[in-house]
């Protein structure tokens, strides 16, 4: 039994596990309508908690603000994941093909990962200034370990009796990465993109509190700060909203990709 | 991912090469910085770093001491209500299908994004800061017990069976044993989400705490301060992971 990752369980996934996606939908309606029936039944003050339709509301009165906002915001996760993969990547196989640095630098690797780099936050602001360059940092330091760590447990991963079979064919060392460790590595490289896009977003996000000049993040700060309690939960809803639809793209990829592990 | 957990056996057979490594990237970093830097104090050396933890101990302590008891509480808190949602969904066919999925999309949803929200409604305290460690580290407990529960397989069950197990045994000695692997796999996913929803709580806003301190000191450019803070929580983040090892290591023997 292999211990179960995060990355194992995603929007698609939950899916399959259920017979019909009926119930789970009306679970999601009945917290609706019970955040509805209970907003208007205990008088919760809107500054406090405004109910569904007055989000909704705000959501198409502010539309133009949230949707520039999502645009930044998506735009930046999105290149903080090309960076972190593509490193993240080449990291690994550099580590990879040398078994003297990979026992040089894997523990410090490893270690990172009980470290909360979410702290790093207010350091790369004052290093490099309120802006996108801090953010992207930010999300790179988060992001860039966990695929470096999955691209590698893949590579390495491979069983013997392939690596066997392919060095008695007498193929040289790179014929056995790209032709043998790679293709096996293809499931754990892609989770370990799951999980670098989960965390990249997280790093936006949490950027955006703190280096307050753009994005979702910007609206969510402000928001609060003049006490327009809808537009923040307006801009939280979207952030998931972004995070969930980005790991639902992901993970449909992921089937096309492995389909022949369609069956995990 | 990687077992974190065979991390504790690389670092009792010593790792020579990494510790050089370790030792020369200190070196270079403390030569570099002080032969090229303009400022000490906005890029700091290593011995800068120690410096201020050492000048400033008592203060970074004072608030290390809210920051360690919230993410301490959070942490718990989700071990035990995820592990008793987790077994219950794992035991009804219907709540599985109706609560599962729920969980799972609410485990990939950022849930930093809502700590200015949860400030909004408890205050800049313990109470939001815990709710956010809580709720980052809840749903990967109830997923893990879930899987645990679940994985269970039939010729376990059966063979417990003819064994006249009664339900009370069966629970102690089949369910909870194979179950344990994976909460434990989910503690140690848990108790370093929980470390990050207390320091996102406290840097979106906050009076005290280490995350509060590191936004304080880092907006005087005192990076060396700010450095030494985030070694603290890098120090708190490595005992806790370390401490969920060693119960697992002591829990689940069997698998060593």
């Amino acid at each position: 039994m292999k211990p179960p990752t995060m990355s194992s369980h995603s929007p698609v996934t939950a899916y399959r596990h259920s017979r019909g996606v009926l119930i789970p939908c009306g679970v999601f309606l009945a917290i609706g309508v019970g955040w509805s029936l209970a907003v208007s039944a205990f008088k919760v003050p809107p500054l406090l908690l405004p109910g569904p339709m007055a989000v909704f509301r705000t959501i198409v009165e502010e539309r133009e603000l949230l949707f520039q906002a999502a645009a930044s915001t998506l735009s930046e996760i999105l290149l903080a994941i090309a960076i972190a993969v593509v490193t993240g990547f080449a990291t690994a196989i550099l580590v990879g093909i040398s078994p003297l640095v990979r026992r040089t630098i894997f523990p410090y690797i490893l270690a990172t990962q009980v470290v909360p780099k979410v702290a790093l936050a207010p350091i790369l602001i004052a290093w490099f200034g309120i802006g996108m360059e801090s953010r992207l940092i930010l999300a790179f330091l988060i992001s860039y370990f966990p695929m470096v760590i999955n691209t590698l447990a893949g590579i390495l991963g491979t069983s013997d009796a392939m690596l066997r079979y392919a060095q008695s064919l007498a193929a040289s060392e790179w014929q056995i990465l790209v032709k043998v460790r790679l293709p096996a590595a293809i499931p754990a490289i892609l989770s370990g993109v799951k999980i670098t896009a989960g965390v990249a977003v997280i790093g936006i996000v949490v950027g955006e509190f703190v280096a307050t000049d753009s994005g979702l993040g910007k609206v969510i700060i402000d928001s609060s700060a003049s006490m327009d309690t809808a537009l923040t939960v307006a801009a939280t809803l979207l952030i998931g909203t972004l995070g969930l639809a980005l790991l639902g793209a992901l993970e449909l990829a992921e089937r096309r990709i492995v389909y022949w592990q369609s069956g995990s | 991912m990687i077992s974190l957990a065979r991390m504790g056996a690389r670092w009792r057979a010593v790792n020579w090469p990494a510790l050089i490594f370790g030792a020369a990237i200190v070196s270079l970093w403390e030569a570099l910085v002080r032969a090229l830097a303009p400022s000490q104090s906005l890029f700091p050396p290593p011995s800068y770093v120690m410096w201020s933890l050492y000048v400033r101990f008592d203060l970074i302590m004072e608030h290390a001491w809210p920051t360690f008891c919230q993410t301490l509480v959070g942490f718990l808190l989700s071990v035990v209500l995820g592990v008793a949602l987790g077994w219950i969904i794992s035991k009804s066919r219907t709540l599985f299908e109706a609560l599962y999925p729920v969980v799972v999309v609410l485990q990939v949803v950022p849930k930093e994004a809502l700590a200015p929200l949860l400030v909004l409604w408890f205050g800049a305290g313990t109470l939001s800061r815990t709710a956010l460690a809580f709720l980052i580290a809840f749903f990967p407990m109830v997923i893990n017990t879930t899987f645990g529960v679940r994985s269970l397989n039939t010729a376990m069950r059966d063979y417990a069976t003819s064994l006249l197990c009664n339900r009370w045994q069966f629970f102690t000695k089949v369910e909870l044993p194979w179950a344990l692997t994976s909460i434990l796999a989910g503690m140690k996913i848990s108790v370093t989400l929980s470390v990050i929803g207390v320091v996102v709580a406290e840097i979106v806003a906050g009076r005290n705490g280490l995350g509060y301190l590191l936004l304080f000191a880092a907006s005087r450019l005192d990076m060396g301060f700010s450095l030494a803070i985030l070694l603290v929580l890098a120090i708190w983040g490595g005992a806790l992971f370390a401490a969920v090892v060693l119960l697992e290591q002591r829990a689940v023997y069997w698998r060593r």
